[in-house]
Order: C-alpha cells, then sequence, then structure tokens
C-alpha cells in the first residue's frame, strides 16, 4: 500500500477504535459503581471523598497528557514529521479538558470539606498554572498558519512549560507551607484496601479513556489536515493525498514542492 | 568567534540599541512607576497594609517590565528586518539567546535600581535589612525573567494576535520567580519570615533550568 | 447528607465534560470530512467547464 492510501484508510473510524470507545465506557462505569457503591465511606469526610476518585485519575490524566506533549515536542522538533506535531496538538488538547475538569473537581470537592471553592491549595494552584500554560500552548499554535513553523512553536512552549512545573510546583508548595493550614487537605483520606484498589480501577479506566480520545483525537486531526491539503492542493499544483502523504511522512522540506509529483502519479493512474 | 564572544556582541548590540532609543527608561519605566501608583491607590492608604504587600507590588511591576523590554528586544528586530540578517549570520543560535537575554537582565536591572527606591518611599518599605541578599534575589530573579522574555519574545515576532499571547505565556511560567522572589524580598527587608536560603535557592533552580532549555531550543524558534 | 449533592455533581460534570468532548469531536470529524469532499467536489465542476 502506499504512504497516501495507507493514510486514507486511517480517516475512517476502524472497528478498533470502536471497540476501544465502548470498552473505555465499560471500564469508566465499572469504576464508577465501584466508587459510588462498593467502597465505603470515609472515617473522616464521610461520603464526599468519592470525589476523589474522578479527581485524582483526572490529575493523573493530566500530567500523562503534558508528558506525552513534552515527549512528542522534542521528537517533533528532533525529525520535523508532522506526525509528532498532530500527536503533541492532540495530546495538549485532552490534557487541557483534563486539567480544566480538576481544577473543578476539587473545587467541588473543597467546598463541603473547607468550606470554601478555593483556598490556594498548592497542588490546585499548581494545576491551575499548568492549566494556563498549556493554553497558551494551544494560543501559540494559533499564531501561524505554516504547519513546520506552527509546530516548532508549539513544541517550543510543549518542552519548556513541562520542564517548569516541577519548579513551579515546589515553589507553591514552599509558598503555601508557611501558612499551616489547620482543615485537613483534599488528599488526606485513610485508604482502606478496597478504597485503593477502586482508586486503581478509576485511573486504569481513566488512562484507556485517554487512548481512547488520542485515537479519536488523531483521527480528527488527520481529516482536518485532509481538508486544509485539499483546499491548498490546485494552487500548489499537487494532489491531496500527495501533500498529506509527503507532510506525514517526509519531514523535512516546505510543503510547496514543485509539480513534478504530479506526474508520475497522473501516469500511474492512467 | 567563540560563544561567549559572540553573546556579548549580541548583548553589546541590543544595549546600544537602548541607549540610543532609551526605550526602557522612557517608557517602561514610567509605565512600572504609573504601576506603582495604581496599586498605592487601588490597595487603600492603609500605611500597614501598603508595608505587608510592597514586595509583591514591586515584583509584578518588575515581571510587567520584564515583558514590555522583552517584546521590545524583538521589536526592533523585526522592525528593519534585522532579524533575518541575525538568523544568516555564521552565529550559534544559543549565543543570540543569551546575548538577548543579557541584555534584557541587564536593562530590567537597571530599571529595578529606581523602581525599588520609588517602592520604598511610596509603600514605606526599609531596603536596609540585608542588602546582599536583596540583591542576590533581584539578580536571580531577573536573570530567570529574561531568560524567559528572550525566549518568547521570539514568537512574538509574529504579526498575528500576539498581544496576550506572550504576557499569557510569561506570567505562569515565571511563577517560582515572582513567589521566590517575593518571599527573599520580605523576607530581606523585614528579617523575619523564613529562610532565605531555600528562595533564593528556588531562584538558582529556575535560572538553570530556563537558561539550559532555552539554549537548546532557541535555534527551532528562529527556524524559517 | 447534602454532601451527596457535591458528589452528583461531580460525578455528572465529569461524564458531561467527557461526552461532550467526545460528541465535538466528532462533529469536527465530519464536518472536516464534508468540507474535503465539498472543495473536491467544487473542483472537479470547475475543471470540467472549458
Amino acid at each position: 500500500m502506499r504512504p497516501a492510501e495507507r493514510m486514507m484508510g486511517r480517516l475512517a473510524a476502524r472497528p478498533g477504535e470502536r471497540i476501544l470507545g465502548w470498552l473505555a465506557m465499560g471500564a469508566l462505569a465499572a469504576a464508577a459503581i465501584m466508587a459510588l457503591v462498593v467502597a465505603p465511606d470515609d472515617a473522616q469526610q464521610g461520603t464526599v471523598y468519592r470525589l476523589m476518585y474522578v479527581h485524582v485519575p483526572s490529575a493523573w490524566l493530566a500530567y500523562l497528557s503534558f508528558f506525552v506533549v513534552f515527549v512528542a515536542s522534542i521528537a517533533f522538533l528532533k525529525t520535523g514529521k508532522i506526525r509528532w506535531d498532530r500527536l503533541a496538538a492532540s495530546s495538549a488538547e485532552i490534557g487541557v479538558l483534563f486539567t480544566a475538569l480538576t481544577i473543578v473537581l476539587g473545587s467541588v470537592w473543597g467546598k463541603p470539606v473547607w468550606g470554601t471553592w478555593w483556598t490556594w491549595d498548592p497542588r490546585l494552584t499548581t494545576t491551575a498554572l499548568m492549566l494556563l500554560i498549556y493554553v497558551g500552548y494551544l494560543a501559540v499554535r494559533k499564531l501561524s498558519d505554516n504547519p513546520r513553523r506552527r509546530g516548532r512553536w508549539a513544541a517550543v512552549v510543549g518542552i519548556v512549560g513541562f520542564a517548569d512545573i516541577p519548579v513551579v510546583q515546589l515553589s507553591v508548595t514552599w509558598w503555601r507551607s508557611l501558612h499551616q493550614q489547620p482543615s485537613f487537605q483534599l488528599g488526606h483520606v485513610t485508604m482502606a484496601p478496597i478504597m485503593t484498589a477502586t482508586l486503581l480501577v478509576a485511573v486504569a479506566a481513566f488512562t484507556l479513556l485517554y487512548v481512547y480520545l488520542m485515537s479519536l483525537r488523531l483521527r480528527v486531526g488527520r481529516l482536518e489536515e485532509r481538508a486544509v491539503a485539499t483546499a491548498l492542493s490546485p494552487r500548489l499544483g499537487q494532489r491531496p493525498d500527495a501533500l498529506i502523504a509527503e507532510m506525514d511522512g517526509a519531514g523535512q522540506g516546505s510543503v510547496a514542492e514543485p509539480a513534478e509529483e504530479l506526474e508520475p502519479e497522473a501516469t500511474r493512474r492512467a | 568567534m567563540t560563544f561567549l564572544r559572540q553573546s556579548a556582541a549580541v548583548a553589546g548590540k541590543d544595549l546600544r540599541i537602548e541607549v540610543r532609543g532609551r526605550y526602557a527608561l522612557g517608557a517602561v519605566l514610567p509605565f512600572a512607576a504609573t504601576l506603582l501608583v495604581a496599586f498605592g491607590l487601588s490597595l487603600g492608604p492603609d500605611r500597614v497594609l501598603l508595608q505587608r504587600t510592597a514586595p509583591g507590588l514591586l515584583w509584578l511591576a518588575v515581571l510587567f517590565a520584564a515583558v514590555l523590554a522583552s517584546r521590545r528586544a524583538y521589536e526592533s528586530e523585526s522592525e528593519d528586518g534585522a532579524l533575518e540578517g541575525l538568523l544568516l549570520a555564521p552565529v550559534d543560535k544559543a549565543a543570540v539567546y543569551l546575548g538577548k537575554a543579557a541584555a534584557v537582565a541587564a536593562q530590567l536591572l537597571v530599571l529595578e535600581v529606581i523602581v525599588m527606591t520609588l517602592v520604598s518611599a511610596l509603600f514605606s518599605l526599609s531596603l536596609g535589612g540585608n542588602l546582599p541578599a536583596l540583591a542576590a534575589a533581584f539578580v536571580l530573579g531577573t536573570t530567570g525573567l529574561a531568560g524567559v522574555g528572550a525566549l518568547f519574545g521570539a514568537l512574538d515576532a509574529s504579526a498575528r494576535a500576539r498581544e496576550a499571547v506572550f504576557p499569557l505565556l510569561v506570567l505562569p511560567l515565571a511563577t517560582p520567580v515572582l513567589v521566590a522572589g517575593v518571599k527573599a524580598t520580605a523576607i530581606a527587608t523585614s528579617g523575619t519570615g523564613g529562610t532565605l536560603g531555600s528562595w533564593i535557592g528556588l531562584l538558582v533552580a529556575f535560572d538553570l533550568m530556563i537558561l539550559a532549555a532555552g539554549t537548546l531550543v532557541y535555534g527551532y524558534l528562529l527556524e524559517d | 447528607m447534602h454532601d451527596v449533592g457535591y458528589v452528583v455533581a461531580g460525578y455528572a460534570l465529569t461524564a458531561g465534560a467527557l461526552g461532550g468532548y467526545v460528541a465535538s469531536l466528532l462533529v469536527r470529524g465530519r464536518r472536516a470530512r464534508l468540507r474535503a469532499a465539498a472543495i473536491e467536489a467544487a473542483g472537479t465542476r470547475t475543471r470540467r467547464r472549458p
């Protein structure tokens, strides 16, 4: 199969993707049942602590997503292949979703526990800063239409942003620790074995969900790139699938190659 | 030309442009001063409150000044297409980065001396306490801010809607500088509130991180 | 007991956000596919004209 045809084949939802989706949903349902019904109430927080089973996996996914952005960004800078940039962009988008979710869930959990919606808890504050950094990442992607420039600029943000997170976390934690809070921290739940098991199931379910979301988002990314390539191809003298295949696999070199490609393609198809 | 020479040359060029144009003194300094007066007005005339918040307000003013100075460092290039000339020159891209960062840091440090005297007056903040520590905090913090600004300022050269993107990037990334700078300043000026060592250490860690990362990725930003 | 409200709200929010995102992705994919098809169709039509 030529690269172009292989590329086109990945545009339709393959059965694998659908199965992944149903599996993720099933895992999430199982996790929800365990979290809401099977797991017992907490000694200190009562039933409210159950928000931990969605808040913690969300936070885990946020960090996982941004780690993927970090690795994909490095890979893109080193190889120049657009597929790495697509991976980074997809993971960043999903990461922003889960980061925002983590903050909201943390706030909802905090209201009954702390009495207020927000208390500058170090982990939540760090998460808020992370959200801002990656919203910045997505904003940088809007600065240029040139896919390579856009990818490179975004990659720099993806790399520096991730490297900064530990330093930010440390600084906010030290900043906070000067003021000892008498009330319990969000994470302070004495974990019975069944709780730990439930949490692990939830984390696994969310991870499965991440894989599904990435699969779906990558496909949508390819579809959107194809739409752009189709719009550009008359101007660049290349067939859309050749444009896409070139960007997907070829790497270096500008998108606007001379129309030599057109001849062999045309004769092969004739 | 050795790497150090290249950086020095870039820094020298940027500083010469500043001396001739006087942007930092002419526009950024008045902006910082306006900001401080606005802070004073918005927080009310209670002297005690102002005194306690002074380190924070000081560093916020420095942060905004850093954004403006970094932006300016690249505007002067893109205006005459000088950036292309810089790219074509056989200069190590990392040397350009460090040179630009050094120039921005130098401008900010001069600015900070003036701004600190302003804050001292406006908010009754006594600077005497631990001067070496105060200086260390500002030198290290400024280096970090210049490191971030010189890196992402290169993005700013795009014509499109960059007005909000650059500050959006700088502020969260520079959080450790803000937090550590404010804490160190508060401890150095009041003599109480914790150990300076950890905050200075944090500033050093941030500086190392940003300068190392910036040196490695800067070249990719300029490509194209 | 009204703490249960917070738990319900949190889980509902999670489900809503995730479901909403999946739905928006499917819509985006469909739109992109239709746009590409429409451009291609328009292109062949204009090329046929003398």
